[in-house]
């Protein structure tokens, strides 16, 4: 039973982090800049850094953008 | 304070802040490799980088956690706190090695997954002796990542200070779960009383030192003001420092700052990272935050141009010679005419 249970939230964990790391093509490219106008024209090491956290965070980015 | 961002804004104190945890991480490494070549020879080098860089995150996230605490009772422990960001990814930084080091020894090597081993490898769930103490260490590795990717103020704006706030709290989750992964983990080898007296003296110190701060803001916040037709009491003008405020909490905080004969009120509550304004200065004409130097004009609550944070201002008065403070916040911003107080000599 734990082993179906593990199985299933490492699944779950790698389509998050796969969903992620598509997101964040789009949203480094051009999302970032389309939700906060600060980012407009930052240079690309200040976009390798928040990467990370847009792989990790993607969700609450893409709310936050859908509600804008 | 945001126009524009860069990756990391390094200044002179910031680098000399990095530098200091550098040099430590060097002196520390090198000491501890000594030590335990002298005292345990037979022990692997990846054994000893797992044990060093585990006993280091776990230092650092004490340090960590004293910082807040240190700063609310004494502000001579205010420069530890304005780059506490910095310390904290270096901290998951030395963590994810030890992690990373710990994954590849002891589940690196079979059939299974790594990652699945974690939780597999061992299913003593239920007993205390043989508990799988790394699946805590991973969670709580997990929390720390999250916090350090989100570090930057990109993810303070975007994020919101509300959610912002709520994921870096997760600090004391990942600190009960460190705690459980170092006693279980200690346990199942054998380590010595010592070891463990460390450990408590750690937990225990923690604890106090937020009980003790937690009861200073208590008394702060306890202190009921005089009200009169919503207005609040402060205090007498002659109460007042140059370029300091006076703080009183009417449901708020609000700080009321003394500068070139003039009284103004803004709310307590950086937009930053929701440092005291109150206990900071006036600086160049700005309110500075103490934690982090952001800054905002007195008279409107408004960050410098070009810079965009803003605060609540509120309107003041002199009443039967005392300062007092409409309780009522005005917008964020909102321009509010300063008390000049050579009209009251």
């Amino acid at each position: 039973m734990i082993e179906i249970i593990v199985d299933i939230v490492l699944l779950l964990m790698a389509i998050y982090l796969i969903a992620g790391l598509l997101f964040s093509i789009y949203f480094l490219a051009k999302g970032v800049a389309k939700l906060d106008e600060d980012a407009k024209n930052s240079p690309w090491h200040f976009k390798l850094i928040i990467w990370p956290g847009t792989v990790l965070l993607w969700s609450v980015l893409l709310l936050k953008m859908i509600r804008k | 304070m945001s126009v524009g961002y860069t990756s990391i804004l390094w200044n002179s104190e910031k680098k000399r802040y990095d530098r200091g945890i550098l040099i430590f991480v060097l002196v520390y490494l090198i000491s501890f490799y000594g030590l335990h070549a002298l005292l345990h020879p037979e022990a692997t080098s990846e054994t000893l980088l797992i044990r060093a860089f585990g006993i280091l995150a776990f230092f650092f996230l004490h340090v960590i956690l004293v910082i807040g605490p240190l700063c609310r009772l004494n502000p001579v422990f205010l420069p530890l706190l304005y780059n506490r960001r910095h310390m904290g990814v270096s901290m998951f930084i030395v963590a994810l090695i030890h992690g990373s080091f710990s994954i590849m020894q002891f589940h690196g090597f079979g059939d299974m997954n790594p990652i699945r081993s974690i939780f597999l490898s061992n299913l003593d769930y239920i007993s205390l002796n043989e508990f799988p103490f790394q699946v805590l260490g991973f969670f709580a590795l997990i929390i720390f990542g999250l916090m350090a990717v989100s570090s930057h103020d990109f993810w303070l704006k975007n994020l919101g200070a509300k959610i912002w706030k709520m994921l870096h709290m997760m600090v004391y989750v990942a600190y009960a779960l460190i705690i459980l992964h170092v006693v279980l983990g200690a346990t199942q080898n054998d380590k010595s009383t010592v070891f463990f007296m460390i450990v408590l003296l750690g937990f225990v110190s923690i604890t106090l030192i937020h009980l003790v701060a937690g009861k200073k803001e208590k008394k702060v916040d306890n202190e009921k003001p005089i009200v009169d037709h919503g207005y609040a009491r402060v205090c007498k003008p002659e109460d007042f420092e140059e370029n300091k405020a006076k703080m009183i909490t009417c449901g708020e905080r609000i700080a009321v700052f003394k500068y070139d004969g003039k009284l103004s009120a803004v709310h307590n509550v950086c937009k930053h990272q929701g440092g005291p304004l109150g206990e900071g200065e006036i600086v160049d004409g700005c309110i500075t935050c103490p934690w982090h130097g952001y800054q905002y004009l007195p008279g409107n609550g408004q960050s410098p141009p070009p810079f965009n944070e803003k605060v609540a201002t509120y309107e003041l008065k002199i009443q039967d010679g005392y300062v007092w403070v409409n309780m009522e916040a005005k917008a964020e911003g909102e321009e509010v005419e300063p008390l000049n107080l050579r009209d009251y000599e």
